[in-house]
């Protein structure tokens, strides 16, 4: 194989993130430890040249960007969901602020490490070969584990990590095992070379095993039931910027990943792969709702409802093997838009407990931050924070699925495809978990709305204000507008393979 | 030497670490055991690669060790800041959250 300097043009976005990220480390040596600004800059910069990229890519270039023996393809749907992680690891970047400065996190070392998981996100969504699919996942796992412990004196956040960690090591060496036994098939690591061995014929016990141990090592990534269980000790101990981080982009990354897999590598064995997606997407809808309705505390109950989220999303990859037993690839662009509206709703939602956090008084006199996690922390915000809980009531409104908001048409999109495609089932299912869901949804904002405040001093950031707005304003205008985000949506699935 | 006697062995390993993974308690060890499921899906790369799969399974699995390793290093770090705030690495023990 040869490689012209052309090829690199399908990871230069992913290439400016992760310098950027490396540069922002090795500024640590240059700046005074408690300016900012200078890493702040870098990493800004890095996002948006990235995006900049992007965007000529899309509408310049046009057409897709094989490289590296197609080891990597930026394709639409690389554009999209790289452009969706972009957008989420920007407004991270702001609200990090936040949490940077209250619990003295080395900036260098947070930002670089935000910056290189994102760049492997980017990259993973772009991988079209087992080989480039493990380095991505094994990078963004390894930066994402350091992060959950970056406050490296909290015993929670610890705890977070240890065990992010062990779960994370268990699930990529299951990954590993099924990328063994399909290459012991098929005798090849590339999805199109694997398309072509399975389109030959081949059915054996090894290719079916190999298939399904792959899956298990994505659902324990993206947290889909049953290997959720690592997801709310993770989330709940991480810090809450990086729950945020971490909460929606591993999902953008990892769904991203699997539908490329099943649609080149093994679009014409749906029979293999259906069934399984089906029942796993079912028990995540529903373990996820009822494990969140007993919840007291917000940060957990955002857990269990993002592993609830993704089992919404893995509807559409379920569902697209039709009742009438022919294939159709198109419904996994509902999943993807599903993943954008899912981005902001989420990502708001996080960013409004960093907003609302205050200080405790620590053990040897000095003071502690701490989020807004229980339900008491955010009684009554409504009067003293009217315009954050009117967003906070937004985003809980578009995560229960209530119109105008961006939620409502995913949902949508996703439950009347299902139901285009003859499976009405899994369709009523999920939408009883999301009347579910409302309820504790709204116990939040009657919490909010109706109850006397029981904390008097919380210290909002305003870089976390800039965050909730610009996310809650991306949640009404794809709510409003949805048309341009779906027509993408589904020019990324139709351009696919 | 057939394909399927390295199979095998890859095979006890994997279980083995899976078993060790799931009863021990101490970091560690369970980190031991996830070496073991690594070396479990090297050996199974190597040997298809080794009986006519081609060259690609030995540089598979050279990535994999690297990422391991790496992995590793990682997690020992992480299981020494858990010392550091708990004195022990015991895994059922560190319970702060509750379930």
């Amino acid at each position: 194989m040869t490689f012209t300097i052309y090829e690199l043009a399908a990871m230069q976005p992913a290439l400016l993130v992760m310098i950027a990220g490396l540069l922002a480390v090795g500024l640590d040596t240059f700046v005074p430890s408690k300016t900012r600004i200078a890493h702040a800059m870098l990493c800004g910069g890095g996002v948006i040249a990235a995006m900049a990229a992007l965007g000529s890519q899309l509408y310049y270039q046009r057409t897709a960007i094989h490289a590296f023996g197609n080891m990597l393809v930026l394709d639409d749907m690389a554009c999209f969901l790289s452009l969706a992680i972009l957008a989420a690891t920007g407004l991270v970047l702001i609200s990090s602020d936040a949490d940077t400065t209250r619990r003295n996190i080395g900036f260098g070392e947070y930002y670089g490490l935000i910056m290189i998981a994102a760049s492997a996100m980017m990259m993973l969504v772009a991988s079209n070969d087992f080989m480039t699919i493990f380095v991505n996942l094994e990078v963004l796992s390894l930066a994402l584990y350091v992060l959950t412990g970056i406050t490296r004196k909290n015993p929670r956040s610890n705890e977070a990590s240890v065990k992010y960690l062990v779960s994370g090591a268990f699930a990529t060496c299951f990954f590993l095992m099924g990328v063994a036994f399909l290459y012991g098939a098929t005798g090849t690591f590339a999805l199109s070379g694997i398309r072509e061995a399975l389109a030959l014929g081949l059915d054996s016990s090894m290719a079916r095993v190999g298939l399904g141990m792959v899956m298990v090592g994505f659902a324990f990534k993206i947290g889909a039931v049953p290997f959720h269980m690592w997801v709310p000790d993770v989330y709940e101990g991480a810090p809450t910027s990086t729950t945020a981080f971490m909460s929606v982009t591993v999902k953008a990354a990892g769904v991203g990943a699997l539908i490329r897999v099943l649609l080149i590598a093994a679009p014409m064995r749906s029979d293999l792969w259906a069934d399984l997606l089906w029942w796993m997407a079912v028990a995540t809808m529903v373990v996820g709702n009822l494990m969140a309705l007993q919840q007291t505390s917000v940060k957990r109950m955002l857990a269990f409802s993002s592993v609830a989220h993704t089992g919404y999303a893995l509807v559409a990859l379920a569902t697209m093997r039709s009742t009438d037993e022919t294939f159709v690839p198109e419904a996994a662009a509902s999943a993807l838009f599903y993943l954008l509206t899912y981005t902001f709703m989420t990502l708001g939602a996080f960013s409004f407990l960093i907003y609302m956090g205050h200080e405790l008084p620590g053990k040897d006199g000095t003071s502690e931050w701490q989020d807004a996690e229980t339900l008491s922390d955010l009684a009554g915000m409504a009067d003293r924070r009217p315009w954050a809980a009117a967003m906070m009531g937004l985003f809980l409104l578009s995560l229960g699925g209530i119109p105008p908001t961006a939620g409502f048409l995913g949902k949508f999109y996703l439950f009347a495809g299902a139901i285009e495609r003859g499976h009405v089932t899994i369709a009523v299912i999920g939408v009883m978990a999301s009347l579910v869901s409302l309820y504790y949804y709204l116990r939040v904002i009657v919490w909010m709305y109706m109850k006397e405040p029981m904390i008097a001093d919380e210290k909002p950031h305003p870089s976390v204000a800039v965050v909730i707005a610009l996310a809650g304003l991306a949640t009404l205008l794809i709510g409003v507008m949805p048309g341009a985000f779906i027509a993408a949506a589904e020019h990324s699935i139709a351009v696919l393979r | 030497m057939d394909v399927r006697f390295y199979l095998s062995l890859a095979a006890v390993l994997f279980v083995t670490g899976v078993y060790g993974i799931l009863t021990r308690r101490n970091a560690i060890g369970i980190m031991l055991s996830v070496e073991l499921m690594a070396n479990a899906l090297n050996l199974n790369l190597v040997a298809f690669g080794r009986y006519g799969a081609g060259a690609l399974g030995q540089v598979f699995a050279m990535f994999s060790i690297a990422l391991t390793v790496t992995e590793v290093v990682v997690g020992l770090g992480i299981v020494v800041l858990l010392y550091r705030s708990r004195h022990d690495v015991m895994v059922n023990l560190a319970s702060e959250m509750k379930r």
